[in-house]
């Protein structure tokens, strides 16, 4: 028999600390749509994503009223495109992407994800082909997003395609210059890429997975911090001393809570489109939404400036609890589970960038102990190629040799200097450009070129 | 509880209401286990002071309602309690299908006639409350939370709307959500 008090901190839980599930993901493989002709190719891979996910959005919208839990994002990711595309030039890689955009459309999923090159290490045709045509597809589509895998710990570091990409992330953004360069924030490069991620932009079907299946992504900072907020004052009233062992204790009660709410939706919603479950990606992802936001957690965990000596710490422990009381709420947790730190997508963090308390070093501190990385930093548009590499060199590194997964979603707003301010709405938010220091002096390291190697599997200190 | 005897036949449902104090659980099982009864199952509150119970009882011997309710109130502890009494026999029950219980949870300003248009509401529409607490809070609030049964065939997402109009109406908030988020996300094992 459930208690009144569970009842009302489910209700507390779900209704005003912002908990829903953040993106119910369809993953499909399209690579038995592979073929020579063009025309050919795009029909099936319409065909097929109509035939999968033609009822996603019905069914997450009747199961999450069921339960009385928003699905806010329902969303698509599928195999690599770039499986799809060796033996074909920048136009398919085009029309490949703009059938993803209007079978989207059609499905009335938001984003699409898996426009995806896994490059660690080396470059095939078919992802020469889609690296190429990444400034027009992120310009001329609306839902379409894509990911490169530059880096892993068993391949080490491809420093020639960060070098390019260094060129094509610029491109990207310059495409979209009418939109402050927007296209480049559906854009992400990745160490260790996960292949059940659920979250764009990064979201795609990596190799080992089923034909189908559905990936959930649950959020809820602001459940976390509400849970925080509430022990402390707590323990307060009482007069009784709290130690960060017990805010910890507390982070994983909440964690368990958001991912069991996230296995309940995500198994009903595959049980009832008739194909495999797959896991729980149990991040903390924040919005723009006051009250929903990582910074927020940090302050509540004592931190008065965010960016602050301290500030890795905290993550560190945030990122870490989240996962134990994940792990324990289910045995399908995967993605990429822990808490993201994108600064446009948190209004804290974006306030500690304008108030000048966090700085791009710093941020980098904090993502060798976080989820993701460097996730929608916004820059100066002048920002030198080999600089943005280099940036994402330094990203990749801390995922190589820390053996997790790191990411850099770096947006060049074109003709923005630092601290200008940028609003790209919705859940991308907005943040002032963030001032990269020591521009221009990257480039000889970066022309290189090469690879890094992989790292020692021993000696790990 | 007692043990179960081997050929029990009688059932009763018992109803005690009383001013709360110790001692009225232990005088009503011992009266029970006198009379060589076995209790099935049982619910009790206190709710503002006031002890309230509801039983479910089995005997071997064919007691009268009024006769029970009479031995059992001789006990150390009863006296003063209100006792009634019916058999199981007389009243018919209907099982119900876990899948279609959902929790109704209604909060607000507390005003005379909450329940009754929510439970008419309900009524109107089929739906069947199994369990219901309400409570005022605070100064002027109050908080419902009712399991309900909801047809598998209907779309709950009409009958909260409908729910939410009355909500509205009389300016407190209403939720209806499956049992399965609650039972997720309170309890160890997966509902």
């Amino acid at each position: 028999m459930l208690r009144t008090d569970e009842v009302l901190s489910t209700i507390r839980m779900l209704h005003a600390e912002h908990l829903d599930v953040r993106a119910v993901t369809l993953a499909l493989n399209l690579n038995d749509c592979a073929g020579s002709n063009p025309d050919q190719l795009v029909k099936k891979v319409h065909n097929k994503i109509l035939r999968y996910a033609g009822r996603l959005v019905e069914i997450c919208d009747t199961v999450g009223a069921k339960y009385g839990i928003p699905v806010t994002n329902k969303r698509i990711a599928i195999s690599p495109a770039s499986n799809l595309l060796a033996g074909h030039g920048v136009p398919c890689a085009l029309e490949l992407a703009k059938c993803l955009d209007l079978a989207a459309k059609e499905c009335r999923v938001d984003l699409v994800g898996g426009f995806t090159a896994l490059v660690q290490k080396g470059i095939s045709a078919g992802d020469r082909v889609l690296l190429d045509a990444l400034p027009d597809v992120l310009s001329q589509t609306e839902r379409v997003c894509a990911s490169v895998n530059a880096a892993s710990r068993k391949a080490g570091i491809n420093m020639d395609a960060l070098r390019a990409l260094g060129e094509i992330i610029p491109a990207v953004a310059q495409a979209d210059a009418a939109n402050r360069g927007f296209a480049a924030a559906k854009l992400v490069v990745f160490a260790n890429i996960p292949e059940d991620n659920p979250f764009m932009a990064g979201a795609y079907m990596g190799a080992g997975e089923p034909e189908v299946t559905v990936n959930i992504g649950v959020s809820g900072p602001g459940v976390v911090d509400s849970a925080l907020k509430r022990r402390i004052a707590s323990a307060r009233e009482q007069g009784k001393k709290l130690t960060l062992t017990d805010l910890a204790e507390e982070i994983k009660l909440s964690s368990f809570r958001v991912t069991r709410v996230g296995e309940l939706i995500g198994r009903e919603v595959a049980e009832t489109l008739g194909i495999p479950f797959g896991i729980v990606d149990l991040s903390l992802a924040p919005t723009p939404t006051v009250g929903d936001s990582i910074g927020e957690i940090l302050k509540t965990l004592g931190l008065a400036r965010i960016g602050a000596p301290g500030s890795t710490a905290a993550i560190a422990m945030l990122n870490d609890a989240v996962k134990k009381g994940g792990l324990f709420a289910s045995s399908s947790v995967g993605g990429l589970s822990g808490a993201f730190i994108p600064v446009s997508e948190d209004a804290a963090l974006a306030d500690a960038v304008e108030q000048k308390h966090l700085v791009l070093e710093k941020l980098e501190a904090m993502t060798s102990v976080c989820s993701v990385g460097l996730d929608m930093i916004l820059i100066p548009g002048d920002t030198p190629p080999a600089t943005i590499a280099a940036i994402i060199a330094d990203e990749m590194a801390i995922g190589v040799i820390n053996n997790k997964t790191t990411a850099a979603r770096l947006v060049p707003v074109p003709g923005a200097k630092a601290g200008d301010k940028v609003n790209f709405g919705g859940l991308f938010g907005h943040s002032p450009v963030l001032e990269v220091r020591n521009v221009g002096v990257s480039e000889e390291f970066v022309q290189f070129g090469g690879r890094i190697p992989a790292p020692l599997q021993s000696l790990g200190n | 509880m007692t043990t179960k005897t081997d050929t029990p036949s009688f059932g009763y449902v018992l109803s005690v209401i009383a001013g709360d104090k110790p001692g009225i659980v232990a005088g009503l099982s011992e009266g029970i286990l006198r009379l060589g009864g076995n209790i099935e199952s049982c619910s009790q509150a206190v709710l503002s002071g006031f002890f309230t119970l509801m039983m479910t009882l089995r005997f071997s011997t064919d007691f009268e309602p009024d006769a029970l309710a009479a031995e059992l109130l001789k006990e150390n502890g009863v006296e003063g309690c209100r006792i009634f009494c019916s058999r199981t026999s007389s009243l018919p029950v209907r099982p119900v299908p876990e899948s279609s219980i959902f929790m109704l949870t209604a909060f607000g300003k507390d005003r005379p006639g909450v329940v009754r248009v929510l439970s008419r509401a309900l009524a109107d529409k089929g739906v069947n409350i199994t369990e219901l607490y309400c409570e005022k809070d605070g100064k002027d609030g109050f908080t419902l939370i009712g399991q309900v049964e909801v047809d598998p065939k209907d779309d709950p997402r009409t009958l909260l709307l409908d729910l939410e109009d009355i909500a509205s109406e009389y300016g407190f908030t209403v939720k209806l959500q499956h049992k399965n988020i609650f039972v997720a996300t309170n309890q160890l094992r997966k509902p």
